[in-house]
């Protein structure tokens, strides 16, 4: 298993950098985290996120990491995306109603908000199933969201990478591309383009991975 | 060939530098990244087949658990799906599915297509579509009545090599392992920046034969 230790120490032994001072190793993770987040904005983790609906509630948060809303569940139905101007066109004071869940936006929200319409009747059980199928919290009358996410906050020193190991590496050249063009003392051009090129190489190959996953 | 065997060939190609390049990096920085590089461009190399026993009402399955082919979770090892039966079809004697008395393929559809029906994901009975969320989440439509036997084939990443086994051998075939040491040797040069990486890139692409879509320059 990787863990961002063993990632930084990657990226030092491309950048020749012996500096084992803590401000450098923090620059470098920087580095990584900004790489992580570039494959986080290109959806690359996925999560099924679970939310507790609650009765006459409608706009409902998901946690600061989430990237992408694809798809959402309400008692284990689809709901539908809509704009507001599609409603505003349809129908005056919809804010307001309650009923069956049938749709969801994140139109004119704030980031990392959604909400569905009509807002819940009922309220959720927010109690662990036993056994924990499909998920361990309770599907019926609650929200399940497919979800993208970023992970670049997750990633600890000893902790392994919540990531697969092709993105290990792309994080690393990618992330020598970063750092070794910089505009500091451990600037390199020729090194930042090479890390560039096997970057682009590594994800050229994941993309086409990835093509036969999501959606 | 060994990876004490692999590391010994990347030497070679380096004109023996084992100050510049100690064996360490030769291993974490040039032979790791080269298998897995390698297995990308070509995902056939290594390839799994396991079998899962799925819970009745199961509704998806993180792939990360999955075993490998010596019983190791795969962790991020997981790659990509390449195919889903109903049934154990790891060996030679294929065996139906003890709940369903099936042996068939389960295809592939997606969260989109099945959304078509509002119900998709609560639907229980016979399973016959896989979907995926990402690479990793697989579910199964529709959800099984009962414990159901599964074969998922799919493309691993090849394990990593470790510099304290020198007896380690990759999991792909014995005859690309000198084209490890030649992508290794290409991706080791990387660190000298040009004119070492430029000729450090053209070894990737000659030893890989790529065909890329795009260039690279």
């Amino acid at each position: 298993m990787t863990t961002l230790a063993d990632e930084i120490s990657r990226v030092q032994i491309m950048l020749q950098d012996i500096d084992t001072s803590v401000s450098n190793l923090a620059n470098i993770a920087t580095s990584i985290s900004e790489a992580a987040q570039k494959l986080a904005r290109l959806n690359y983790f996925p999560q099924l996120t679970w939310v507790n609906a609650i009765s006459g509630t409608s706009v409902y948060n998901m946690p600061a990491t989430n990237v992408d809303i694809e798809h959402v569940l309400y008692n284990e139905r689809v709901l539908r995306y809509i704009t507001e101007s599609s409603f505003d066109r349809k129908l005056s004071g919809w804010e307001l109603l309650k009923g069956e869940p049938k749709y969801w936006t994140s139109d004119n929200l704030a980031k990392n908000t959604f909400r569905i319409i009509p807002a819940p009747t009922r309220t959720g059980s927010a109690l662990p199933v036993i056994p924990p199928v499909p998920i361990i919290m309770p599907l019926t009358d609650n929200i399940l969201v497919f979800a993208t996410e970023d992970i670049s906050t997750n990633l600890d020193a000893v902790v392994p990478m919540p990531t697969l190991l092709d993105y290990d590496d792309w994080l690393v050249y990618y992330s020598v591309y970063l750092h070794a063009g910089k505009e500091t003392t451990q600037q390199n051009q020729p090194l930042s383009k090479a890390g560039a090129l096997l970057a682009e190489m590594w994800l050229q190959f994941m993309e086409r991975d990835k093509a036969g996953g999501t959606n | 060939m060994t990876l004490g065997d692999i590391i010994q060939l990347v030497h070679l190609k380096l004109g023996e530098q084992h100050t510049f390049y100690p064996q360490s990096e030769i291993v974490v920085q040039g032979i790791n990244p080269a298998q897995r590089l390698l297995c990308l461009a070509y995902p056939t190399l290594n390839y799994v087949r396991t079998t899962v026993d799925v819970t009745a009402d199961q509704a998806f399955i993180d792939l990360r658990t999955l075993p490998d082919a010596s019983g190791n979770i795969i962790g991020n090892r997981f790659r990509s799906i390449r195919r889903v039966v109903l049934g154990n079809v790891t060996d030679d004697v294929s065996v139906i599915s003890a709940s369903t008395e099936e042996l068939r393929e389960i295809h592939h559809s997606s969260v989109k297509r099945l959304a078509g029906r509002n119900n998709w994901l609560s639907l229980h009975g016979e399973v016959r579509k896989y979907w995926l969320w990402g690479q990793y989440w697989l579910g199964l439509h529709k959800r099984p009545i009962d414990t159901t036997t599964i074969t998922v084939v799919y493309a691993a990443t090849p394990t990593p090599l470790v510099l304290e086994v020198p007896t380690g051998v990759p999991d792909i075939p014995a005859v690309y392992h000198a084209i490890i040491a030649e992508v290794a040797t290409g991706l080791l040069l990387m660190k000298e920046g040009d004119p070492q990486a430029t000729r450090g890139l053209a070894r990737l692409h000659a030893a890989l034969n790529f065909a890329l879509q795009r260039p690279l320059e």
